[in-house]
């Protein structure tokens, strides 16, 4: 694993226990995702392209799901580490010295509060619908803000007690007024010296002209500005997690929530929102789709996150809008150096905004390359499918080429190569051997016996 | 390195607005001349609720319900102005041990009962006692229902199971005869009323709020909420309840009514107050000997029937306030009618 690879996953297993029998669902998936790139998930629904996504989320739901083995390596950002080390008792757990070392975690290792450390901070991810994805009874700038004062309470708490040392708490607050003297000038009442009409204070005797400044805090000015200072020092203190939860006390907490909220606005402002103020107040329901999934995107990137996860982005949305999400997304991924794990079932979309794809089908990874070499020579007769199902400028046909037959079902999947049932170059020995994910050439990687892609021979 | 990316893109954000104060606080500032922006300024919920009573006005159900019930409160909050009373203990109903009288005669309006307790005083503080009874048993019972249901429905597994099986204990027996079973064995006062009504009152408001919350629970922001890193105590009381509560804001309006006819039901039977006490039910249950009885006030022969009549109607006018009120909040509450 190289120091550009954020995410590796390895020979993952899932099955699901279902009173049908097992299902599974996931069935030695290997990828890799480098940073700053855009790595499509391709295949047909059903393949498990979701439930390799919610695995590196830590969200498969168990029962009925189980992760029989596999690994899956983050490089996690130190910071979380280091909350992971210091919010309790877990010093001793291997996991966390073994990261202290490399700064790369197996997910899957982690306990169930580490991972939420990681859930939203460092990964987050954008669902396939909007609006059943964002809660009806939460406002929009809530719901940015609630991940904002979850995951950044110590930058909140900094943000404050810098505006509490940035000249918002005035030494000596002196009140004045703007007179007229007999020649019509405008004068200040304290210092008589001459003053322009928008002048909110005087710049001679620094008096004010407007009743309440600017906001601060009036009252217990060092008692908050001690609680704050502790809270930028150790976001996880039990002291300031308990008072956060006694009514009246709680309220310490009120200057943050105003941070949050002003980085909620800078936010919605990120993702071209227009009229941020009042989307901010404005209930899911209130806003179109396209909105709400720029909402959504503004709730999973608050937090600067390394991998967003967009799980069919734009599946839900209109043609227009799609293309505008996603060239968002793409900028958005620019600027902060983001990785993005793109699943979607649409072609279009991965020669549009994909570096890398990986190819599903019934589980199994089957090509995984560059997206030119992809579209250019798909090597896997499931690709090569794939790529003639799709209707083409330049070719005149009456009817589009489909794959035979239907996805297996994966409680009793076929034996040996998965897709030998539909596969036409299909060989006995495909339905005895399950080909590996080898690589062909340098970055395109086939799991097929038509290319000697046979463990021994 | 990433510090730079992010004041980089913080500045190109910052640019249209100006840095020092922060923008609620500029427009709050402006608000206060501005009734266009004061108008923007007002909080999204105060818009919402704003619109809930727009519905509700319309609703004609709701209008006729909420008379009843203010009517009802009218005579409980004026209780000592309509009816002073005579004694300390208000639940005490001035008496003159003679036989009923009819309404009107002697200055009693609603004239008299059993012992010659006067009928106006019972009712209108009867009113209070009512009211203290179902606000109090309905809100104790939502509470606990709240906890219990919620909780099982969301955790699932060995706590569902464990503290269903609880609540079914209490569901198997019927609630009236768990109750009467309950205060008989306590000393008869209106405290141990309503422990009983409470003790009986819990078990479906946790049942309804569980399957809410089992179905709340699959949907997709739920999902969303812990892909975020939420914790699952918040997720649940801050994500999901608000969403699965409307039902029992209903189920909990409708039985304020019921409470009262059910504490009346046990006043009657002889399981709630003293006699002679200012409680509908027990009125009801006091007047019982004297009904359609004749009785004579000045040389005039009287069928008494405004001995039950009275308390009844009473009861009548408040069990059916709040049960329409908890009918149009149904409406009123439906997502599916809201918009």
């Amino acid at each position: 694993m190289s120091d550009d690879t954020l995410l590796e996953i390895e020979n993952l297993y899932i099955n699901f226990y279902t009173k049908a029998g097992v299902v599974k669902a996931i069935d030695g998936v290997a990828l890799s995702i480098n940073k700053g790139e855009t790595f499509g998930l391709v295949g047909e629904s059903g393949c498990g392209k979701s439930v390799t996504a919610n695995s590196i989320m830590g969200l498969v739901q168990s029962p009925p799901g189980k992760i029989e083995s596999g690994i899956i390596r983050f490089s996690t950002p130190k910071e979380i580490i280091r909350r992971a080390k210091t919010k309790g008792l877990r010093k001793k757990d291997a996991y966390i010295k073994e990261a202290a070392s490399k700064d790369k975690i197996d997910i899957l290792k982690l306990n169930k509060k580490d991972i939420r450390l990681i859930r939203g901070r460092a990964i987050s991810m954008i669902f396939q619908e909007p609006m059943s994805a964002l809660n009806p009874v939460f406002t929009a700038g809530d719901q940015i803000s609630e991940i904002i004062l979850l995951h950044e309470k110590r930058e909140m708490a900094e943000a404050v007690l810098k505006r509490m040392e940035d000249g918002k708490e005035p030494k000596k607050f002196v009140r004045a007024s703007k007179k007229k003297d007999d020649k019509g000038m405008l004068r200040c009442s304290g210092c008589n010296s001459a003053v322009s009409k928008e002048q909110k204070t005087c710049t001679q005797c620094g008096a004010s002209f407007v009743r309440n400044p600017e906001p601060r805090i009036r009252f217990g000015h060092g008692f908050y500005k001690r609680i704050y200072t502790k809270m930028a020092a150790d976001p996880d203190d039990r002291m300031l997690n308990l008072m956060a939860k006694i009514p009246v006390v709680r309220r310490y907490r009120h200057p943050m929530i105003r941070e949050a909220n002003e980085k909620a606005l800078r936010m919605l402002r990120l993702v071209r929102i227009p009229d941020p103020q009042n989307v901010m107040k404005s209930f899911p329901h209130e806003l179109s789709g396209g909105m709400q999934q720029r909402v959504m995107i503004a709730i999973a990137l608050s937090c600067r996150p390394q991998l967003l996860i967009a799980d069919e982005p734009t599946t839900a949305l209109d043609v227009t809008i799609q293309a505008q999400i996603l060239k968002l997304i793409q900028e958005l991924q620019e600027e902060m150096g983001t990785s993005v794990l793109m699943i979607t079932h649409n072609l279009g979309i991965v020669a549009e905004v994909c570096d890398r794809v990986g190819v599903m089908y019934a589980g199994c990874m089957v090509e995984r390359a560059d997206t030119k070499s992809v579209f250019k020579e798909p090597l896997h007769p499931y690709t090569q499918g794939l790529m003639n199902s799709i209707p083409k400028v330049d070719l005149q046909l009456t009817r589009l080429e489909t794959i035979e037959g239907n996805v297996p079902n994966l409680i009793k999947p076929p034996s040996g190569c998965r897709f030998h049932t539909r596969c036409p170059y299909a060989m006995e020995h495909c339905k005895e051997v399950k080909p590996e994910l080898i690589e062909i050439k340098p970055g395109h990687s086939v799991a097929c016996h038509l290319y000697g892609g046979v463990s021994n021979g | 390195m990433a510090d730079e990316q992010q004041s980089k893109i913080d500045s190109s954000v910052n640019e249209e607005q100006a840095p020092k104060t922060s923008s609620y606080q500029r427009q709050r500032q402006a608000s206060l001349f501005d009734p266009e922006s004061l108008m923007k300024e007002l909080e999204p919920r105060w818009r919402e609720f704003k619109n809930s009573l727009s519905l509700f006005r319309e609703n004609i159900t709701a209008m006729v319900g909420l008379g009843f019930v203010i009517f009802i409160i009218f005579l409980a909050v004026f209780a000592p102005i309509i009816s002073p009373p005579t004694t300390a203990d208000t639940m005490y109903i001035p008496r003159d041990f003679q036989s009923p009288k009819p309404p009107g005669a002697d200055g009693h309006l609603l004239g008299t009962g059993n012992w010659g307790t006067d009928m106006l005083y019972g009712i209108v503080w009867g009113a209070r006692t009512s009211i203290v009874i179902s606000l109090f048993v309905v809100m104790t019972g939502v509470l606990i229902g709240l906890v219990v249901g919620s909780i099982a429905g969301f955790y699932g597994g060995k706590i569902d199971n464990l503290m269903m099986r609880i609540t079914d204990v209490f569901l198997s027996l019927p609630a009236l005869i768990l109750a009467m079973a309950i205060a008989s064995i306590l000393e008869r006062n209106l405290q141990n009323m309503m422990l009983a009504l409470i003790i009986v009152w819990w078990p479906p408001y946790a049942r309804l709020i569980r399957a809410q919350v089992l179905s709340i629970k699959e949907n997709t922001y739920v999902e969303a909420a812990k892909a975020i890193g939420v914790k699952k105590n918040r997720i649940l009381f801050k994500h999901i309840v608000p969403n699965s509560i409307s039902p029992l804001i209903v189920a909990a309006t409708m039985d304020i009514g019921t409470v009262v006819l059910v504490a009346a039901g046990l006043s009657y039977i002889g399981f709630g107050v003293s006699t002679g006490s200012a409680e509908w039910g027990r009125m009801v249950s006091d007047g019982q000997a004297w009904f359609l009885s004749t009785v004579y006030w000045e040389g005039q022969a009287y069928t008494a029937s405004w001995v039950v009549i009275f308390p009844g109607l009473a009861i009548l006018i408040f069990t059916m306030g709040f049960s329409l009120l908890g009918d149009a909040l149904r409406d009123i509450l439906d997502p599916r009618l809201r918009r």
